[in-house]
């Protein structure tokens, strides 16, 4: 089973990148919003690729809720 | 991987321009500073002697006034001061006023000057640092957040563009 892992990628013109890594179906979305939360940024561009449409799996672990009170 | 994401820090406004000062006009105005022509030729100033300001306006995706300050002053300012909505200071040979309308849009430039040698590798100078502090400030906002969630980091990166990756584990 794949490791599942966010890849951040921060690009000298100061822009954020975020790529789900072994994260099947649906859930990937929950990790935007982690995302935008974890690095206090607006999304201005996503792409899904063919592991967003596979089937989810069952045994996936629940990520960790990120509250929406984070303070910096 | 299932989704790539692409994101603009809130320290930057709306989008990444290839520079994040860019110049939106030419010299705005000239303002003669000093005795008129006509007293200075009745003092027999030499032209010289009557020195003549210019301007000129700069866009900027600059929003956050802490991160700018410090690329300001980083870069070597002097006299910088600062209101809510400004921030002003003396940088090499040229006056920088940099003002916002509103906390959340992004800060105008204007930069008056005597010469205007060297006056583009002051702006591009200026946008590279601000981006690169702006960088570095998200690197330290990320990295402190993750701890607090407790998750941790199996790799961190410097890639020959400078980029930063970290690969963090969700489990």
């Amino acid at each position: 089973m794949a490791k599942k892992q966010l890849k951040i990628t921060l690009l000298p013109n100061g822009e954020v990148k975020m790529q789900t890594l072994g994260i099947k179906g649906k859930k990937c979305l929950n990790f935007i919003e982690m995302f935008k939360l974890l690095a206090d940024v607006r999304i201005k561009k996503q792409e899904f690729t063919n592991e967003y449409y596979e089937q989810e799996e069952e045994n996936y672990i629940e990520n960790k809720n990120i509250q929406n009170n984070i303070s910096y | 991987m299932s989704v790539t994401v692409t994101a603009v820090p809130f320290l930057l406004f709306s989008t990444i321009v290839p520079a994040c000062i860019t110049m939106v006009a030419g010299v705005v105005d000239a303002v003669q500073t000093g005795n008129n022509i006509d007293q200075s030729e009745k003092l027999h100033l030499s032209e010289e002697a009557i020195k003549k300001i210019f301007n000129r306006k700069f866009e900027t995706v600059i929003v956050d006034k802490d991160t700018l300050i410090k690329t300001l002053v980083e870069h070597g300012a002097n006299n910088v001061s600062e209101t809510e909505n400004s921030v002003s200071c003396d940088l090499e040979a040229f006056h920088l006023n940099f003002v916002k309308d509103n906390q959340e849009a992004p800060y105008g430039l204007v930069i008056s000057y005597n010469e205007e040698k060297g006056l583009d590798e002051l702006v591009e100078n200026i946008s590279s640092e601000y981006t690169t502090n702006a960088q570095e400030a998200s690197y330290n906002k990320i990295k402190e957040r993750l701890e607090a969630q407790k998750l941790t980091i199996e790799s961190e990166e410097v890639l020959d563009d400078d980029s930063i990756v970290l690969t963090v584990n969700l489990e």
